[in-house]
C-alpha cells in the first residue's frame, strides 16, 4: 500500500490503526500497542478541529512495574494526537481536573501569544478551571503541547501530545508514524520519583524505564524494504536521545518546523528535549527478523557519556514478502531565508551557585529577574546565544521560528537545518540564530531541560505592537 | 432470638474449625518452611515471658562509586544496596595540601534514602576532602561505606 499526499491523512489513521501497513502479516492483526490515541474532533467542518480535552489524574501500568499515578489528556500517556492540516482553525475545550493549576503550552507553534499557556499572558487554570484555546495551524510540521506550569513536574507525570500538521509537500511512504521518545524514573512500588537529586538538579530528571508513546520495550513493526518515516519528538525532561538502528541509515528529511530542501544522512540521530525530527529510512532486515533500536550514549557535559548504550525499542521485519523499489527522497521545498537582523541580542546561557543552591542562567540573572528582550512587531533579531556553562542546553523559543546563522563562528545551512524552535547550544560554545518577531505580546525563551528552565534559566521577549 | 444464637454459633464455630485447620498444617514459629512443627501433646508450652527479637536488621552500607569535580565543587555518587533507607547520611574530612587534617569526619549532607547523589557546594579548591556514608533505617545505622577523595580545583 502506497499513499499520497491528498488523501494521506486518511490513508494513515487507518494505517496505524490496522497495524501500520502490515495487514497480510498475522502480528498485524493484534492491536498496536504504539498507536496515539486520535482525538475526537466534534466540528464536522473539513477545516475546523475541535475537541475537549480534559487534563486528569489516572492509572498507568508500565510493562510489568506496579500501577503508576499518572496525570493525562483524556486519559492517556502520551495525550490524544490532533491530526490537522495547514489552514485548520483548532479549538480546544480545555477542563483542568487536576489538583492544581495548569496550562497548555502549544510547542514549535506559531499562534497569538494569548494562546501560547505560559504566564506571560495568560492566568494559571485553577483546578476545576476551564479555557478555550483557538488558533491557526500556520505550518505543516510535527508539533507538542504540554503544561507550562511546574513544567517539569506536570509532564514528568504524563502531560504530554503530539500535533501532526500536513503540508501540501508530504512525502510518498509505505508507513508512517510519530513516536514520542520519554523516560520515567519508577520506583519499586510502581510510583514515579518525586525526589529531585543534585544530579537531576544539574542534568535534568532522567528516568530509569525508556518509553515510545507511552510503552516500554515496545516492538516496531516494518516490512522489509519499505519506506518508512518516522516522526520523532522527545518529550523527556532532561534526557538527549541519541538514537542508532543497526543496518540503517537514517535520512533526515524534516526538523521543528517542516521539510528540509535538503535531506541529509546520519548514521546517529541527536534528539533534544523538545526538539522534534522527521526522518526516513527503507526497512534494511529480512523478513522475521528483529534489530534493536538504540539510544547510544552522548557526552552532554559533566562526564555524561559514559552509560552503557540503552534499547528503546525493538523494530520487527515482518514475514511480508519484501518490497524493492522503495527510494528516499532528495529534496523538498524547503524555507525561505529570513533576512540578515542589524541587531542582535546577546543571551548567555550558564549555571552555577547561590546560596549553596544550583542556579541556572541567563546572562548572570535568574528568571524572573532575567531583563526582557524588547522587539518591535514584526522586527528581526540575531539572537547571539553563547553556552558558557559545562554542559549542553537545549534553546527553546516560544511562537516564532529561527534559523541557524553560525555555530561557533561557522556559517550553518539553511536548506539541512530549516526553521527550527529549539536547538542544541552545546557547552562552551555558542550560536547565532535569526528570528522575525512578527507576532506581538509577551513570549518565553528557556532551555528545554525542563529542571533548569524551573531553575532559572528562562526569559522573555516583549514585542510591542 | 434462639435462631440467632444458634446461627452465631455456627458461624463461631465454623471459624473455629477454619482456624484450627491450620493447626493441621502450622507454619512453623520459627518462620522456617519445612520444619517439623512439634508435637503439642509431649512438648510443653512455649515460654511466653521471652519477649521476640525485635531488633531490626542491620541496613547494608551504601558504595560510594566517585567524587567527582563538576561546577567548582564535588560531586559524590554512590550505590545503595538497601532500598529501604530512611535517609544517607554523608560524612566529610578535609585535608591540607601537606596531608594534615584540617577538619576531621562530620556529617555535612543527609538525603532521602533514594537519592544516589550529592553536589557538595561547599568544597573548596584549598582542600581535598574525603567521604564516607551510611544508610539509616529508623534509628539504626549501616556500617560506613568505603571512602573516595576528590578536589574541586
Amino acid at each position: 500500500m502506497r499513499i499520497v499526499g491528498p488523501v494521506v491523512r486518511v490513508l494513515v489513521l487507518l494505517t496505524l490503526a490496522a497495524g501500520c501497513g502490515t495487514s497480510s502479516s498475522p502480528a498485524a492483526e493484534e492491536a498496536d500497542p504504539l498507536a496515539l490515541v486520535p482525538v475526537h474532533d466534534e466540528n464536522p467542518d473539513p477545516n475546523v478541529v475541535e475537541v475537549s480535552l480534559e487534563a486528569r489524574a489516572a492509572m498507568k501500568t508500565y510493562g510489568t512495574s506496579a500501577p503508576t499515578p499518572v496525570w493525562t489528556y483524556e486519559g492517556s500517556v502520551p495525550g490524544p494526537l490532533i491530526d490537522a492540516k495547514v489552514g485548520d482553525r483548532v479549538i480546544i475545550k480545555f477542563k483542568n481536573s487536576l489538583p492544581e493549576p495548569t496550562t497548555i503550552h502549544w510547542h514549535g507553534i506559531r499562534l497569538p501569544a494569548t494562546m501560547d499557556g505560559t504566564m506571560a499572558m495568560q492566568s494559571p487554570i485553577p483546578p476545576g478551571g476551564t479555557f478555550r484555546y483557538e488558533y491557526v495551524f500556520k505550518d505543516a510540521g510535527l508539533y507538542w503541547y504540554h503544561p507550562h506550569m511546574r513544567t517539569d513536574i506536570q509532564v514528568q507525570k504524563g502531560l504530554h501530545g503530539a500535533i501532526r500538521v500536513r503540508g501540501p509537500s508530504e512525502p510518498v511512504v509505505d508507513q508512517e508514524r510519530v513516536l514520542m521518545l520519554d523516560d520515567v524514573r519508577l520506583k519499586a512500588d510502581g510510583t514515579l520519583a518525586e525526589y529531585l537529586d543534585d544530579t537531576a538538579k544539574m542534568m535534568g530528571r532522567e528516568g530509569n524505564t525508556l518509553l515510545v508513546n507511552g510503552t516500554t520495550d515496545a516492538t516496531i513493526p516494518m516490512r522489509s524494504g519499505a519506506s518508512i518515516r518516522l516522526r520523532l519528538v522527545n518529550v523527556a525532561n532532561g534526557r538527549f536521545f541519541n538514537l542508532r538502528l543497526p543496518g540503517h541509515t537514517w535520512r533526515v528529511i524534516g526538523t521543528d518546523g517542516g521539510l528540509l530542501a535538503k535531506p541529509y544522512d546520519t548514521e546517529k540521530l541527536l534528539i533534544a528535549p523538545g526538539e522534534r525530527y522527521d526522518v526516513m529510512l527503507i526497512a534494511n532486515g529480512a523478513p522475521a527478523t528483529v534489530v534493536d533500536l538504540m539510544d547510544d550514549a552522548y557526552d552532554r557535559g559533566h562526564d555524561s557519556g559514559n552509560r552503557p548504550s540503552m534499547t528503546v525499542a525493538h523494530v520487527r521485519f515482518t514475514e511480508d514478502a519484501p518490497f524493492a523499489d522503495r527510494k528516499l527522497p532528495d529534496a523538498f521545498p524547503g524555507v525561505a531565508a529570513l533576512p540578515a537582523a542589524s541587531k542582535s541580542v546577546p543571551i548567555v546561557l550558564n549555571e552555577g551557585q547561590r546560596n549553596g543552591e544550583l542556579v541556572f542562567t541567563v546572562n548572570d540573572a535568574v528568571y524572573p529577574d532575567v531583563p526582557p528582550v524588547m522587539v518591535e512587531t514584526g522586527g528581526l533579531r540575531l539572537l547571539d546565544v553563547k553556552n558558557d556553562s559545562e554542559m549542553d542546553h537545549p534553546f527553546h523559543l516560544h511562537g516564532f521560528f529561527f534559523q541557524i546563522v553560525e555555530k561557533n563562528g561557522v556559517a550553518q545551512s539553511l536548506e539541512s537545518s530549516g526553521n527550527k524552535d529549539t536547538v542544541i547550544v552545546p557547552a562552551k560554545s555558542s550560536m547565532k540564530l535569526v528570528s522575525r518577531f512578527d507576532e506581538p505580546g509577551h513570549w518565553m525563551y528557556h532551555c528545554h531541560i525542563l529542571e533548569h528552565a524551573e531553575g532559572g534559566m528562562m526569559g522573555e521577549v516583549h514585542v510591542d505592537p | 432470638m434462639k435462631t440467632l444464637i444458634i446461627a452465631v454459633t455456627l458461624v463461631i464455630t465454623v471459624f473455629a474449625s477454619a482456624c484450627s485447620s491450620s493447626t493441621t498444617d502450622p507454619v512453623p514459629s520459627n518462620g522456617k518452611t519445612g520444619t517439623p512443627s512439634p508435637d503439642p501433646t509431649t512438648t510443653p508450652p512455649a515460654d511466653t515471658t521471652t519477649p521476640p527479637d525485635t531488633k531490626p536488621a542491620t541496613p547494608k552500607a551504601p558504595t560510594v562509586d566517585s567524587v567527582a569535580k563538576m561546577q567548582g565543587a564535588l560531586h559524590v555518587m554512590w550505590t545503595n544496596p538497601t532500598p529501604a533507607c530512611d535517609t544517607v547520611e554523608g560524612e566529610r574530612q578535609a585535608t591540607m595540601s601537606d596531608g594534615s587534617v584540617m577538619e576531621k569526619y562530620k556529617l555535612v549532607f543527609t538525603v532521602p534514602g533514594e537519592a544516589d547523589n550529592k553536589h557538595d557546594t561547599s568544597a573548596t579548591s584549598a582542600m581535598t576532602y574525603s567521604y564516607r556514608l551510611r544508610c539509616k533505617v529508623g534509628t539504626v545505622y549501616s556500617p560506613y561505606s568505603n571512602v573516595l577523595t576528590g578536589n574541586p580545583k
